[in-house]
Protein backbone atom coordinates (compact mmCIF):
# COMPACT_ATOMS: atom_id res chain seq x y z
CA UNK A 1 0.00 0.00 0.00
CA UNK A 2 1.57 3.43 -1.45
CA UNK A 3 1.30 6.52 0.02
CA UNK A 4 0.32 7.71 -3.40
CA UNK A 5 -2.52 4.95 -3.64
CA UNK A 6 -3.84 6.43 -0.06
CA UNK A 7 -3.74 9.68 -1.45
CA UNK A 8 -5.61 8.95 -4.86
CA UNK A 9 -8.07 7.42 -2.98
CA UNK A 10 -8.85 10.42 -0.61
CA UNK A 11 -8.99 12.86 -3.47
CA UNK A 12 -11.87 11.09 -5.00
CA UNK A 13 -13.27 10.58 -2.38
CA UNK A 14 -12.80 14.31 -1.41
CA UNK A 15 -14.24 15.30 -4.60
CA UNK A 16 -17.69 13.62 -4.08
CA UNK A 17 -17.87 13.97 -0.38
CA UNK A 18 -16.29 17.65 -0.18
CA UNK A 19 -15.50 17.29 3.46
CA UNK A 20 -12.31 16.37 4.92
CA UNK A 21 -13.62 13.78 8.05
CA UNK A 22 -15.58 12.07 5.65
CA UNK A 23 -13.22 11.80 2.91
CA UNK A 24 -11.07 10.71 5.31
CA UNK A 25 -13.42 7.46 6.49
CA UNK A 26 -14.20 6.50 3.09
CA UNK A 27 -10.94 6.10 2.03
CA UNK A 28 -10.25 3.69 5.03
CA UNK A 29 -13.19 2.10 4.15
CA UNK A 30 -12.26 1.33 1.03
CA UNK A 31 -8.40 0.88 1.83
CA UNK A 32 -9.63 -2.00 3.96
CA UNK A 33 -12.03 -3.95 1.18
CA UNK A 34 -8.79 -3.56 -1.24
CA UNK A 35 -6.76 -5.31 1.35
CA UNK A 36 -9.67 -8.01 1.72
CA UNK A 37 -10.67 -8.15 -2.33
CA UNK A 38 -7.66 -7.01 -4.01
CA UNK A 39 -6.71 -9.41 -6.82
CA UNK A 40 -9.94 -10.87 -7.48
CA UNK A 41 -11.01 -8.48 -10.09
CA UNK A 42 -11.03 -8.26 -13.86
CA UNK A 43 -10.09 -4.69 -14.10
CA UNK A 44 -6.44 -3.61 -12.78
CA UNK A 45 -5.89 -2.11 -8.97
CA UNK A 46 -6.50 1.92 -9.99
CA UNK A 47 -9.97 0.88 -11.70
CA UNK A 48 -10.86 -1.21 -9.04
CA UNK A 49 -9.98 2.01 -6.45
CA UNK A 50 -11.68 3.86 -8.29
CA UNK A 51 -14.89 2.53 -8.91
CA UNK A 52 -15.19 0.80 -5.43
CA UNK A 53 -14.56 4.54 -3.86
CA UNK A 54 -17.24 6.58 -6.28
CA UNK A 55 -19.68 3.62 -5.26
CA UNK A 56 -19.06 3.85 -1.82
CA UNK A 57 -19.24 7.60 -1.84
CA UNK A 58 -22.50 7.61 -3.80
CA UNK A 59 -23.79 5.29 -0.87
CA UNK A 60 -22.40 8.32 2.05
CA UNK A 61 -24.55 10.68 0.43
CA UNK A 62 -27.70 8.53 0.16
CA UNK A 63 -27.61 7.75 3.77
CA UNK A 64 -27.49 11.54 4.14
CA UNK A 65 -25.55 11.92 7.30
CA UNK A 66 -27.08 15.18 8.57
CA UNK A 67 -24.27 16.18 10.98
CA UNK A 68 -20.57 16.24 10.03
CA UNK A 69 -18.42 14.89 12.59
CA UNK A 70 -16.04 17.30 13.67
CA UNK A 71 -17.97 20.43 13.82
CA UNK A 72 -20.16 21.66 16.21
CA UNK A 73 -23.78 22.55 15.99
CA UNK A 74 -23.57 25.99 15.66
CA UNK A 75 -20.88 25.86 13.21
CA UNK A 76 -22.89 23.14 11.34
CA UNK A 77 -25.45 25.82 11.04
CA UNK A 78 -23.72 28.78 10.12
CA UNK A 79 -21.55 26.41 7.43
CA UNK A 80 -25.57 24.85 6.31
CA UNK A 81 -26.45 28.85 5.99
CA UNK A 82 -23.42 29.42 3.85
CA UNK A 83 -22.65 26.39 2.10
CA UNK A 84 -26.29 25.37 0.74
CA UNK A 85 -25.43 25.79 -2.91
CA UNK A 86 -22.24 23.38 -2.69
CA UNK A 87 -23.92 20.99 -0.79
CA UNK A 88 -26.70 21.46 -3.61
CA UNK A 89 -24.38 20.66 -5.99
CA UNK A 90 -22.87 17.65 -4.50
CA UNK A 91 -26.05 16.01 -3.90
CA UNK A 92 -26.95 16.06 -7.49
CA UNK A 93 -23.82 15.13 -8.76
CA UNK A 94 -23.58 11.87 -6.81
CA UNK A 95 -27.21 11.22 -7.31
CA UNK A 96 -26.64 11.62 -11.46
CA UNK A 97 -23.20 9.04 -10.92
CA UNK A 98 -25.83 6.68 -9.22
CA UNK A 99 -28.04 7.07 -12.08
CA UNK A 100 -25.41 5.76 -14.16
CA UNK A 101 -23.76 2.26 -15.35
CA UNK A 102 -20.72 0.85 -13.36
CA UNK A 103 -18.61 1.21 -16.54
CA UNK A 104 -20.16 4.81 -17.50
CA UNK A 105 -19.48 6.17 -14.28
CA UNK A 106 -15.97 4.79 -14.06
CA UNK A 107 -15.31 6.15 -17.30
CA UNK A 108 -16.81 9.02 -16.71
CA UNK A 109 -15.03 10.15 -13.11
CA UNK A 110 -11.36 8.79 -14.83
CA UNK A 111 -12.07 11.18 -17.73
CA UNK A 112 -13.35 14.33 -15.96
CA UNK A 113 -12.26 14.01 -12.77
CA UNK A 114 -8.62 12.17 -13.67
CA UNK A 115 -7.93 13.45 -17.10
CA UNK A 116 -7.28 10.37 -17.96
CA UNK A 117 -6.43 9.39 -22.06
CA UNK A 118 -9.28 6.67 -23.63
CA UNK A 119 -5.91 4.45 -24.07
CA UNK A 120 -5.02 4.32 -20.91
CA UNK A 121 -9.12 3.81 -19.23
CA UNK A 122 -9.32 1.22 -21.97
CA UNK A 123 -6.16 -0.43 -20.40
CA UNK A 124 -6.92 -0.01 -17.14
CA UNK A 125 -10.74 -1.34 -17.86
CA UNK A 126 -9.79 -4.31 -19.84
CA UNK A 127 -12.20 -2.92 -22.96
CA UNK A 128 -11.44 -1.62 -25.99
CA UNK A 129 -11.26 2.24 -27.14
CA UNK A 130 -14.26 2.78 -28.33
CA UNK A 131 -16.24 0.72 -25.69
CA UNK A 132 -14.67 3.56 -23.44
CA UNK A 133 -15.57 6.37 -25.62
CA UNK A 134 -19.19 4.96 -26.30
CA UNK A 135 -19.09 4.70 -22.33
CA UNK A 136 -18.40 8.42 -21.97
CA UNK A 137 -20.89 10.03 -24.27
CA UNK A 138 -23.89 7.62 -23.08
CA UNK A 139 -22.84 8.35 -19.56
CA UNK A 140 -22.77 12.37 -20.52
CA UNK A 141 -25.96 12.15 -22.15
CA UNK A 142 -27.79 10.37 -18.91
CA UNK A 143 -26.37 13.12 -16.82
CA UNK A 144 -27.30 15.96 -18.81
CA UNK A 145 -30.55 15.54 -17.68
CA UNK A 146 -29.79 15.59 -14.25
CA UNK A 147 -27.74 18.45 -13.81
CA UNK A 148 -29.48 20.48 -16.78
CA UNK A 149 -29.90 23.44 -14.66
CA UNK A 150 -26.37 23.08 -12.65
CA UNK A 151 -24.65 23.86 -15.89
CA UNK A 152 -26.17 27.10 -16.61
CA UNK A 153 -25.71 28.53 -13.36
CA UNK B 1 -16.75 17.26 -41.90
CA UNK B 2 -21.09 16.12 -41.79
CA UNK B 3 -23.15 15.59 -38.46
CA UNK B 4 -22.06 11.95 -38.96
CA UNK B 5 -18.72 12.84 -38.04
CA UNK B 6 -19.61 15.07 -35.64
CA UNK B 7 -20.68 12.13 -33.69
CA UNK B 8 -18.02 9.90 -34.54
CA UNK B 9 -15.45 12.18 -32.89
CA UNK B 10 -17.34 13.47 -30.07
CA UNK B 11 -16.02 12.01 -27.43
CA UNK B 12 -12.37 12.63 -29.10
CA UNK B 13 -13.52 16.36 -28.50
CA UNK B 14 -15.12 16.57 -25.40
CA UNK B 15 -11.89 14.77 -24.11
CA UNK B 16 -9.90 16.74 -25.47
CA UNK B 17 -8.14 14.08 -27.16
CA UNK B 18 -8.65 15.71 -30.96
CA UNK B 19 -5.92 16.67 -33.37
CA UNK B 20 -5.58 20.52 -33.92
CA UNK B 21 -6.19 19.96 -37.96
CA UNK B 22 -9.78 17.85 -36.90
CA UNK B 23 -10.49 20.14 -34.10
CA UNK B 24 -10.38 23.25 -36.51
CA UNK B 25 -13.28 20.92 -38.78
CA UNK B 26 -14.93 20.16 -35.74
CA UNK B 27 -15.81 23.42 -34.88
CA UNK B 28 -16.25 24.87 -38.37
CA UNK B 29 -18.87 22.44 -38.49
CA UNK B 30 -20.47 23.57 -35.50
CA UNK B 31 -20.47 26.71 -36.52
CA UNK B 32 -22.78 25.95 -39.77
CA UNK B 33 -25.33 23.48 -37.76
CA UNK B 34 -27.53 24.60 -34.62
CA UNK B 35 -28.20 20.68 -34.21
CA UNK B 36 -24.65 19.78 -33.65
CA UNK B 37 -23.96 22.93 -31.52
CA UNK B 38 -26.31 22.80 -29.50
CA UNK B 39 -25.81 18.96 -28.39
CA UNK B 40 -21.59 19.39 -28.12
CA UNK B 41 -22.89 22.66 -25.63
CA UNK B 42 -25.35 20.50 -23.43
CA UNK B 43 -22.25 17.96 -22.75
CA UNK B 44 -19.50 20.72 -22.43
CA UNK B 45 -21.97 22.23 -19.51
CA UNK B 46 -22.35 18.62 -18.36
CA UNK B 47 -18.59 18.41 -18.09
CA UNK B 48 -18.34 22.00 -16.51
CA UNK B 49 -20.98 20.85 -13.79
CA UNK B 50 -19.14 17.52 -12.35
CA UNK B 51 -15.80 20.01 -12.29
CA UNK B 52 -18.02 22.77 -9.86
CA UNK B 53 -17.13 20.09 -7.71
CA UNK B 54 -13.28 21.23 -6.02
CA UNK B 55 -10.83 18.74 -5.52
CA UNK B 56 -7.63 18.33 -3.68
CA UNK B 57 -4.03 18.60 -4.93
CA UNK B 58 -1.91 15.12 -4.64
CA UNK B 59 0.25 17.13 -2.13
CA UNK B 60 -2.40 18.20 0.36
CA UNK B 61 -3.62 13.93 -0.07
CA UNK B 62 -0.78 12.55 0.89
CA UNK B 63 -0.48 15.30 3.74
CA UNK B 64 -4.08 14.24 4.91
CA UNK B 65 -3.54 10.72 4.75
CA UNK B 66 -0.19 10.57 5.89
CA UNK B 67 -0.96 9.48 9.55
CA UNK B 68 -3.94 6.85 8.54
CA UNK B 69 -2.52 2.86 9.17
CA UNK B 70 -4.56 0.26 7.48
CA UNK B 71 -4.13 -3.24 8.59
CA UNK B 72 -5.71 -6.53 7.20
CA UNK B 73 -7.68 -7.83 10.36
CA UNK B 74 -6.34 -11.10 11.73
CA UNK B 75 -8.19 -14.25 10.03
CA UNK B 76 -10.69 -16.08 11.32
CA UNK B 77 -8.44 -19.13 12.39
CA UNK B 78 -6.71 -17.02 14.32
CA UNK B 79 -9.22 -15.11 15.95
CA UNK B 80 -10.63 -17.94 16.89
CA UNK B 81 -7.74 -19.56 18.14
CA UNK B 82 -6.77 -16.35 20.38
CA UNK B 83 -10.12 -16.41 21.42
CA UNK B 84 -10.47 -20.03 22.70
CA UNK B 85 -6.57 -19.63 24.20
CA UNK B 86 -7.95 -16.47 26.23
CA UNK B 87 -10.90 -18.33 27.57
CA UNK B 88 -8.66 -20.98 28.53
CA UNK B 89 -6.62 -19.02 30.36
CA UNK B 90 -9.30 -17.17 32.51
CA UNK B 91 -10.91 -20.64 33.17
CA UNK B 92 -7.45 -21.60 34.77
CA UNK B 93 -6.99 -18.71 36.56
CA UNK B 94 -10.31 -19.08 37.85
CA UNK B 95 -9.79 -22.27 38.87
CA UNK B 96 -5.94 -21.57 40.58
CA UNK B 97 -7.97 -18.27 42.60
CA UNK B 98 -10.73 -20.55 43.29
CA UNK B 99 -8.36 -23.19 45.04
CA UNK B 100 -5.64 -20.83 46.55
CA UNK B 101 -9.06 -18.48 47.92
CA UNK B 102 -11.11 -21.84 49.69
CA UNK B 103 -8.44 -23.88 50.40
CA UNK B 104 -6.62 -27.07 49.42
CA UNK B 105 -8.43 -29.45 51.49
CA UNK B 106 -10.06 -32.51 49.90
CA UNK B 107 -13.67 -31.41 50.32
CA UNK B 108 -16.45 -31.06 47.73
CA UNK B 109 -16.76 -27.12 48.85
CA UNK B 110 -13.62 -26.33 47.46
CA UNK B 111 -13.64 -27.53 44.13
CA UNK B 112 -17.31 -25.84 44.21
CA UNK B 113 -16.04 -22.23 45.56
CA UNK B 114 -12.90 -23.08 42.19
CA UNK B 115 -15.62 -23.58 39.46
CA UNK B 116 -17.24 -20.08 41.15
CA UNK B 117 -14.10 -17.97 40.39
CA UNK B 118 -13.81 -19.06 37.14
CA UNK B 119 -17.15 -18.03 36.37
CA UNK B 120 -16.28 -14.99 37.95
CA UNK B 121 -12.98 -14.16 36.06
CA UNK B 122 -14.78 -15.47 32.32
CA UNK B 123 -17.88 -12.88 33.12
CA UNK B 124 -15.55 -9.91 33.58
CA UNK B 125 -13.84 -10.51 30.48
CA UNK B 126 -16.77 -10.70 28.53
CA UNK B 127 -18.49 -7.66 30.43
CA UNK B 128 -15.09 -5.98 29.38
CA UNK B 129 -15.28 -6.33 26.12
CA UNK B 130 -19.15 -5.94 25.85
CA UNK B 131 -18.64 -2.25 26.98
CA UNK B 132 -16.63 -1.49 24.09
CA UNK B 133 -17.74 -3.67 20.94
CA UNK B 134 -17.13 -1.07 18.50
CA UNK B 135 -13.49 -0.29 19.88
CA UNK B 136 -12.86 -4.11 20.30
CA UNK B 137 -13.81 -4.27 16.68
CA UNK B 138 -12.40 -1.28 15.09
CA UNK B 139 -8.92 -1.83 16.98
CA UNK B 140 -8.56 -5.15 15.33
CA UNK B 141 -9.08 -3.39 11.83
CA UNK B 142 -8.02 0.29 11.71
CA UNK B 143 -5.49 2.07 13.37
CA UNK B 144 -5.22 5.83 13.28
CA UNK B 145 -3.77 7.13 16.46
CA UNK B 146 -2.57 10.71 15.53
CA UNK B 147 -5.58 11.46 13.25
CA UNK B 148 -8.20 10.15 14.97
CA UNK B 149 -7.20 11.34 18.22
CA UNK B 150 -7.08 15.48 16.50
CA UNK B 151 -10.88 14.36 15.17
CA UNK B 152 -11.63 13.15 18.69
CA UNK B 153 -10.02 16.53 20.18
CA UNK B 154 -12.08 18.39 17.06
CA UNK B 155 -15.55 17.00 18.55
CA UNK B 156 -14.94 17.99 22.18
CA UNK B 157 -12.60 21.38 21.75
CA UNK B 158 -14.43 24.68 19.97
CA UNK B 159 -13.22 25.91 16.66
CA UNK B 160 -11.78 28.94 16.46
CA UNK B 161 -13.73 29.91 13.57
CA UNK B 162 -17.22 28.16 14.83
CA UNK B 163 -19.91 30.58 15.04
CA UNK B 164 -20.56 30.83 19.24
CA UNK B 165 -24.14 31.90 20.34
CA UNK B 166 -24.18 34.60 21.80
CA UNK B 167 -23.98 34.18 26.43
CA UNK B 168 -25.03 37.51 27.09
CA UNK B 169 -28.76 35.75 27.10
CA UNK B 170 -27.40 33.37 29.83
CA UNK B 171 -27.84 33.82 33.16
CA UNK B 172 -24.72 34.77 35.38
CA UNK B 173 -24.25 31.46 37.41
CA UNK B 174 -23.13 32.68 41.24
CA UNK B 175 -19.99 30.57 42.16
CA UNK B 176 -21.97 29.09 45.07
Amino acid sequence: MTEATRARVYQWAYRLLQNHHDALDATQDVLLKWLRYAGREIESGEAWLRRTTVNHCIDLIRKRRPISMGDGAAAWQERDRRRVTDEDIRDRIAMGLSGLTDSQRAVVVAKVYDGQRFTTIADSLRVSVSTVKTHYIRGLRALRASLADLGED
Amino acid sequence: MNCQDIDAHLADYLGDELGAGERAAFEAHLGECPKCRAEVHALDGTIEALRALPGVSADDAQRQTADLIVMRRPSLVRRVMFASLRAAAMIGLGVMLGWATFGRGGDSSSLQGGGVAAQLVVERGTIERGLHPAWYKRGRQVASAPSSFARHLAMIAPRHDSHVAPVSNVAPVSNR
